[in-house]
């Protein structure tokens, strides 16, 4: 008897426990920056002074910018009427140079001149696969660098 | 004699311990049992409201705020959203339709809600569950058409003892003491099906008859001609489905470029209602600790049973001995008596868990309009038995130890 016993206290442990279980999401991991629009975010200067999302469809390429930190869901509006970048696809030896225009948010009463959004097309984009773009923008009130490093995102901390 | 007899006639010999041992393992597993159920069906009928609503434009402020007050019917708007920004709204690909409604209202401590005729048959209150004026489901009459006349939820309508025909004034706001808006009657014309949600604890007037309800100052009346003025609470919003039917991405956008505007923000309550969840955890949690350190004393409970009946079996035990029962006997005998206690207290409290289900949520529906089923199998159910025969072996391993081990001798000796 006593074996039995023995026998059907781990199984009786191991039905217990199998049943009525609740999942739970695995939390996030501290510093995890979430692109609002599945693009990728690249800091600037710094992850806590802000982003700026990158996204290519095609031959087009959007950028916003967003917010440092956890805040990279709010949008930062710019005053520049665009954004000239160089592009350096990989392989590549010469830069390419890509005007993105401004494309304002109608729904948050974005306009041309105080906008968190800019898109520009060029043929070569469609074959992009690897790339690194720079430029200056005035984020914040004061003029920033920009670097993008596509597809990876750009994050030097 | 054969073991489940003798195990019968001890668990009579010893009736009153064996059972207050049962009630008091009973107790704590019907505990056990309705604080899980409850927390189940609590999680399920929220999340699940949320689901028949794709999203909702609602002012800046907290997103689980507007979710309960629009949803639910509790809290109060943080603020309002302008009628062209809704329209604005609605002129984006990934927005197929809107309901707009304005809250804020109440009567006889039910909210009246004014909104837009559609709710009556686009909206779904469930996925797929439109509302219904059927007689065969409990409703009836018809919804509003004109700016005097009113719906009212089934429960509202059974709780105010409402009929056709009858008239009623709104209060201006949802607390007691507010202004009533004396100067029109508003009178019910339909009484809505049951749902099993709170929109049957509400009570729905035309989005327009809001406007020109006397009371309200002119710059609110001249809402109701004047577009560019009108302030609406918020709309539920109904998203183009994506491909295959599933959630369409580009709603992602919707939301984010929604919520960089200042007056408004896009609220999908499948995202906000789990994080309520996440908020007030700790609360089952607690509960869910108190049930079980409720049964962990009832086992303890009959442990101590188990040996005192033990101490007091000890002459009968080696005079069974004697009679040629064998160790095996003994120790079986305890331990089946221990199994039986819990299990008997297992059943007993999954039946008597089950009924405190079925008490509870007759409060909560009355109090929140929420529908809990007696029925619901919970988690908890399908691990309480297997459970309590664990414990309960475990509970009377060291008594059935005691009794294989006894001497013969030594308990056969003379007490005197």
């Amino acid at each position: 008897m006593p074996k039995t016993i023995l026998l059907l206290a781990p199984l009786c442990l191991v039905i217990s426990l199998g049943c009525g279980g609740t999942k739970q999401e695995a939390p996030k991991e501290k510093g995890e920056h979430k692109a609002a629009h599945g693009g990728v975010l690249n800091a600037l200067t710094t992850c806590e002074n802000g982003h700026a999302e990158v996204k290519i469809d095609g031959a087009t390429m959007t950028l916003w910018f967003v917010g440092g930190g956890s805040d990279t869901d709010k949008a930062v509006r710019i005053l520049d009427k665009e954004v000239s970048l160089s592009v350096t696809l990989d392989g590549a030896k010469e830069p390419r140079t890509l005007v993105l225009a401004a494309k304002p948010n109608d729904l948050a009463e974005e306009k041309v001149g105080d906008c968190s959004c800019f898109e520009g097309a060029a043929d070569w984009l469609k074959d992009a696969k690897k790339f690194v773009a720079i430029g200056t923008v005035t984020f914040k009130g004061k003029p920033q660098p920009v670097r993008i490093e596509y597809p990876n995102g750009y994050d030097p901390d | 004699m054969k073991l489940p007899t003798l195990v019968v006639k001890s668990l009579r010999q010893h009736a009153l311990s064996s059972a207050l041992a049962v009630v008091s393992i009973a107790l704590g597993v019907a505990l056990l049992v309705s604080v899980a159920s409850l927390r189940e069906q609590t999680h399920r009928n929220f999340t699940q409201e949320g689901l028949g609503v794709d999203a909702i434009l609602g002012p800046k402020g907290s997103p689980l705020q507007i979710v309960l007050n629009s949803l639910y019917h509790l809290e109060e708007m943080p603020g309002k959203v302008k009628w062209t920004y809704y329209k604005k709204v609605l002129e984006a690909p990934v927005v197929e339709s809107g309901i707009p409604f304005i809250t804020g209202h109440s009567y006889a401590g039910f909210r009246v809600n004014a909104i837009d005729p559609r709710f009556f048959t686009e909206f779904e209150y469930l996925p797929g569950q439109h509302f219904s004026f059927n007689p065969g489901r409990g409703g009836q009459g018809r919804m509003f058409a004109g700016l005097d006349e009113a719906v009212a939820g089934a429960e509202a309508a059974r709780e105010l003892h409402l009929q056709l025909g009858q008239t009623f004034n709104p209060t201006c706001g949802v607390n007691p003491g507010d202004k009533v808006h004396y100067e029109k009657d508003i009178r019910f014309v339909g009484i809505l099906a049951p749902t099993g949600t709170p929109h049957d604890r509400a009570i729905y007037i035309p989005l327009l008859a809001f406007y020109t309800l006397g009371g309200h100052g002119s710059d609110v009346q001249g809402m109701a001609i004047n577009e560019d003025q009108r302030e609406i609470s918020g709309a539920f919003l109904k998203i183009r489905p994506g491909r295959g039917g599933g959630q369409n991405p580009l709603v992602q956008g919707l939301e984010y470029d929604i919520n960089q505007s200042a007056q408004a923000q896009l609220i999908r309550p499948s995202e906000v209602l789990p994080k309520l969840f996440s908020i007030i955890g700790w609360v089952d949690r607690v509960l869910v600790g108190i049930a079980i350190l409720v049964t962990a004393l009832a086992l303890l409970f009959l442990f101590v049973a188990l040996v005192s009946a033990l101490r007091e079996r000890r002459r009968d035990l080696a005079l069974m001995r004697c009679l040629g029962a064998t160790r095996r006997t003994v120790f079986g005998l305890v331990m089946a008596e221990s199994l039986i206690i819990s299990l008997a207290g297992a059943v007993l409290g999954l039946a008597f868990g089950h009924a405190i289900v079925a008490v509870g949520s007759e409060f909560i529906r009355v109090e929140t309009g929420l529908r809990f089923s007696a029925g619901y199998v919970s988690g908890a159910d399908l691990f309480v038995l297997p459970a309590a025969m664990l414990l309960g072996l475990v509970a009377g391993l060291m008594p059935s130890v005691q009794a294989y081990r006894l001497g013969v001798l030594q308990n056969l000796t003379p007490v005197s």
